[in-house]
Formats: structure tokens, sequence, C-alpha cells
């Protein structure tokens, strides 16, 4: 459904999306991680919002970018509110539907039903301007729907809703997805992905980390040894007194530092920590080399 | 009654299955939008009205210019006058219904939302250019139109070759009015930002360029200056046209200046907006 193969995109000097590599099954897949990972920019990929700079992305085999017979079956809910306050819900989900081609009357039709489904029914007449955050929400992931998309690729759609309100909304998610509706969601919040799916990807930096089922990534996780380098005195005893722990698969002396592979970083840093105020070794310094997975893991873990 | 007179119907959501519009026509469904948001102001309803005001004056002064005429008088022309105040009038409608078109969008990021929906960029600048044209046309070339038809029935001496060259000078002109107040408005509305701070800058740029235009043109003598204000151009190319008043070169100078602003305007819009143009 969704395809990307050496996906980049630069903006000048800033690379936001870097060699991503992945394809997507049908149903629900969650987009996670963390603020400024490149979620909203893959997402503008995979909506034709922007050209790849390098490598390509497809939707159902096709390049987005200016393919208007392909944006005519996609749903796009944006992250942030792109409304006009003065329009009202009926009016502004109505005027989106009949870019599609819709007759006025049919295109009101599908708005008041799109917008029936995310609650907005006793909201239909009030200028967007009055509703609240939850409120717009709901009327982003409405103007999302209205058209029946085949494609629907939902920016945070839930950021802001209540518990309620996000109970339901997933299960809208997860129904539109029973009936064939390929859907990427983003987030960068775990549990909200887990209670939509199971197959997510993870990206940080603009890189893939990882994809697949949320508990095969945890163990992968658990399993992939993270790297810890030091500056102390007496490099070689530090590291033979780090070796007595199971959790440390490897020690490295380099130059002036030694590096520490170990699966359980919180446990080794705890404990370094320990050394170093114990006065046993005076340590200098501290410095994780994998921070991606890092920030990932505690990420999964919290 | 048996079970077989009785149904129950399906009253429940049934998927479109009718002819979708073509994707060419598209552009005047942001056209449409645009306007309907405009109407939705009182003022913007009051001017539309009061623009047709003139159209009564003027129409009693045609009326008296011809009895006048035939008692062996003779008054000044009204087309020149008569497209100064409904320039005015292009003015104000013009900044009701363009001052947020482009800047607006820009500012919310509502672009985004535009070119998910298969929506070319040039579709969107067509409906956005052409509810100010219509805004425009509908204070300019209805009206003067009208006035024609009323100034044809009016006068014994005008005949129909003389009517169609009005019509034709009148389509010319609030076409040229059109086409130049619309792609500046948009390109003030890219530029600006806000729609209110927008709208000021439109209203400073059409009296400053008028003043500037003026003010050359009487400083150095070389009356095709007043093409530089817009307003001044299209109220020139009026009294050259339907007044009978100007020379051929007048007439191109004024038709050039307002395509060098129009032209001025769609570059200023096309770079604020290069991002999209792909899309």
């Amino acid at each position: 459904m969704f395809q990307a193969t050496g996906l980049t995109k630069w903006f000048g000097q800033v690379i936001a999306v870097n060699d991503l590599t992945f394809e997507s099954r049908a149903g629900i897949v969650g987009l996670l991680g963390p603020n400024g990972a490149g979620k909203s920019t893959l997402i503008k990929l995979l909506c034709g919002q922007l050209r790849p700079s390098k490598g390509e992305v497809k939707v159902d085999g096709q390049p987005p970018w200016g393919n208007r017979r392909l944006l005519s079956s996609l749903g796009y809910c944006p992250e942030h509110d792109r409304f006009y306050e003065d329009l009202t819900p009926l009016h502004f989900v109505s005027l989106l539907t009949r870019l599609h081609g819709y007759p006025a009357d049919q295109a009101d039709e599908m708005a008041r039903k799109a917008l029936e489904l995310v609650e907005l029914s006793a909201r239909l007449e009030s200028p967007i301007r009055t509703l609240s955050h939850g409120m717009r929400q709901k009327l982003k992931v409405a103007q999302a729907l209205s058209h029946d998309p085949g494609w629907l690729v939902l920016d945070e759609p839930l950021s802001g809703m209540d518990p309620v309100s996000r109970a339901r909304m997933i299960r809208l998610f997860r129904d539109k997805a029973g009936e064939g509706t390929a859907v990427l969601v983003s987030s960068h919040v775990l549990h909200e992905l887990e209670a939509m799916t199971e197959d997510i990807l993870l990206i940080n930096r603009g890189r893939l980390l990882a994809q697949g089922q949320v508990g095969a990534i945890r163990e992968l996780i658990d399993a992939h040894p993270h790297r810890i380098a030091l500056r102390a005195d007496r490099l070689r005893d530090l590291g033979r007194e780090l070796l007595k722990h199971d959790d440390v698969v490897r020690v490295e002396v380099s130059g002036e530092r030694i590096i520490v592979e170990t699966r359980s970083p919180d446990a080794c840093y705890t404990r370094i920590g320990e050394l170093a105020a114990g006065g046993d070794f005076q340590v200098q310094s501290m410095l994780s080399l994998d921070d991606n997975l890092e920030a990932v893991f505690r990420y999964l873990v919290k | 009654m048996s079970h077989d007179d009785a149904r129950i119907y399906d009253q429940s959501y049934r998927p479109f299955a009718g002819d979708l519009a073509s994707p060419r026509s598209r552009f005047l469904i942001i056209a449409a939008n645009e306007l309907r948001q405009a109407w939705k102001s009182k003022w913007f309803k009051r001017i539309a009205w009061f623009s047709f005001g003139p159209l009564i004056v003027f129409a009693v002064l045609v009326v008296v210019a011809a009895r006048f005429a035939a008692l062996g008088g003779q008054m000044e022309d009204v087309w020149m006058p008569f497209w100064g105040i409904q320039m005015f009038f292009a003015m104000l409608m013009v900044f009701f219904i363009g001052r947020g078109a482009v800047g607006e969008d820009l500012r919310t990021g509502a672009l985004t939302v535009y070119f998910s929906r298969p929506v070319s960029f040039m579709q969107y600048l067509a409906g956005k250019w052409l509810a100010v044209a219509v805004g425009v046309l509908g204070v300019t070339l209805v009206p003067g139109v009208v006035l024609a038809i009323f100034r044809w029935l009016a006068e014994p001496d005008t005949g129909l070759l003389d009517f169609l060259l009005w019509l034709g000078s009148l389509l010319l002109i609030s076409g040229l009015a059109a086409l130049c107040m619309g792609w500046v408005i948009l390109a003030v509305s890219a530029l600006s930002g806000r729609a209110r701070a927008a709208g000021i800058v439109w209203v400073v740029l059409f009296f400053v360029s008028f003043g500037i235009g003026e003010g050359l043109a009487e400083a150095t003598g070389i009356y095709e200056l007043n093409a530089l204000g817009f307003g001044q151009a299209s109220e020139q190319l009026a009294r050259g046209l339907l007044g009978g008043g100007g020379t051929l070169g007048e007439v191109f100078w004024f038709s050039l200046g307002q395509l060098g602003w129009a032209l001025l305007g769609l570059v200023v819009v096309l770079f604020k907006l290069r991002r999209w143009m792909r899309v």
C-alpha cells in the first residue's frame, strides 16, 4: 500500500528524511517517532505535497507527487489546524469534498455523514473559531474521511482529544481499516498507536529505526547492545570491572577511552555512576554512542 | 393489509454513483467559495448595491444630455466620470474579495489541505483570480453595459455600430481592470499574510499609484505616465475608447500600464507560492 525506496528529503542543509526504505501492508500502520523525527515530512511525501530529493515513494504502486488521480482517493489529516475560522464545519468539509468533483448536494450529504462519524453533528453550523481543540481535531479527521478515501494518512490525529474521544476515534480508524481502507497514523505516543495497531514504523532523525510488530521490536531492542564511550583513569581496570556483569557483552579500549557494549543501558549507567561516586575510578566523561536507539529505547520502555 | 404490502426502506448512507464534475472546472468551486465568503460581509453587500447608484445618476444625465443636445447644446461625455466612480467601487470590491485570498491560505497553511485534493496549482490560482475578477466586472462591466444600452436607446443619433463599439471597449477596459486588479491584490495578499494588512496595503497602493502617476504626468508633461496608477490607467482608457478623446498611442500605453501591473502581480504570486507550483 505505502512503499518507499531510498526515500530522502533535504531542506537546504537539513536532511529531514534519510534513505528510508519500507513497505507497509493493508490495515493500520503506525508511524512512531519523537517530535522532529521526520514523521510529518514523510507524510507529506506520501501525500504528494513534497517531492523526494532522492529515492521514490509510492502509494498503491503510484508516485503521489503531482498525481491528482491518486489524490482523489487519498484522505489526509494534517498535523496543524488548517482552517478558515469563519466557515462552519459543514461548509468547510463540504467545500473540500466538492473539490473531488461531487455535486454540491451530494458533497453536503457526505460532509454531514463524515461529521456525524466524528460526532460533530451538533456543531454543523457553528463557526470553526468557536470549536475546542478536540473538536477541531475531529473536524480535521472528518475532512479526511468525507470523500470515502481508499488511503487515509493521519498526522497526529488524536492530539488534544479527551480520552473518550480518543477511544472513539481509534475505533473509527479500526473500522475504516476493517472496511479495506489503508490507514497510516502518526504519533509520538506509543500507547496511542498500540491501541490501533501492532504494525509500526519507527523513525528517528529521519531514519527508519525499526519496522514490524511492536512486541518484536521491543525484543529486538532489548537484544541490541547499547554502546557507551567512557573517558576515565585506569581504563583497563574499569573495563575489567564492567565485564564482571552479565549485561556487558564487550569492552574495547580505543585510544584514551573505552567503549562498553551493554544490553541493559540503564543498569550500566547506574553502575558506572556508582563506581565513580565510590572513588574507585575517576570518570571524566560518559557518552552514549547510540543516541537514536537510546531515545527509542526510552520511548518504548517508559 | 398483508405483509406483502409492507416495505421498510433503507435510509442509510449510500455511496455516490453519479458522475463527478470535470477536474478542469474545480477552480469554479474555489472562486464561488471566495465570493460566498465576501458576501457574508454586510459592507460588501452594501457596496455591491451602492455601486449601481451612479448608474441611475448617469442614466438621468444621459437623458438630460440627449434633450440638451436636441436643443442644440453639448454636454461633456459621461463615460470618463462614470468609469472613475466605478473604479472606486471596483477597488472596494477587490478589497473585500481579495485581501485574504492567498495570504490567509499561506498563513494558516490551508494550501496543504487544498493540495491534498485533486486540485492543481493553476486551478487554485485561477479560482482565486476569478473571484476577484467577478467582483471587478460586476461593478464595471455590468453597469457599463446597462448604461450603454440606456444611452443607445436615449440618443437617436447613436447607431448600432457605435453601440457595439461601446460594448467591445467596455469588455476590453473592464477585462484589463479585472486582470490588473486581480493579480495585484493576490500579490498584496500573498506578501502581507494577514487579510487586514493586505486590505490596508491595497487601498494605499491604489491611491499612491494614482497620485504618483498623475504627479509624474503633470511634472514631466508626459501624459502617458498616468498609466502608473492602475485606477487612473483604466479611467484614461475609458476616456480614450468610450469618450473618443484619446489617441491610439495613449490607449496602447494605458493598456500596457495595466498589463504591466498584472504581470508584476502574477510574478509576485508565483514567487510566493513557488513551493506549490509543481503540485
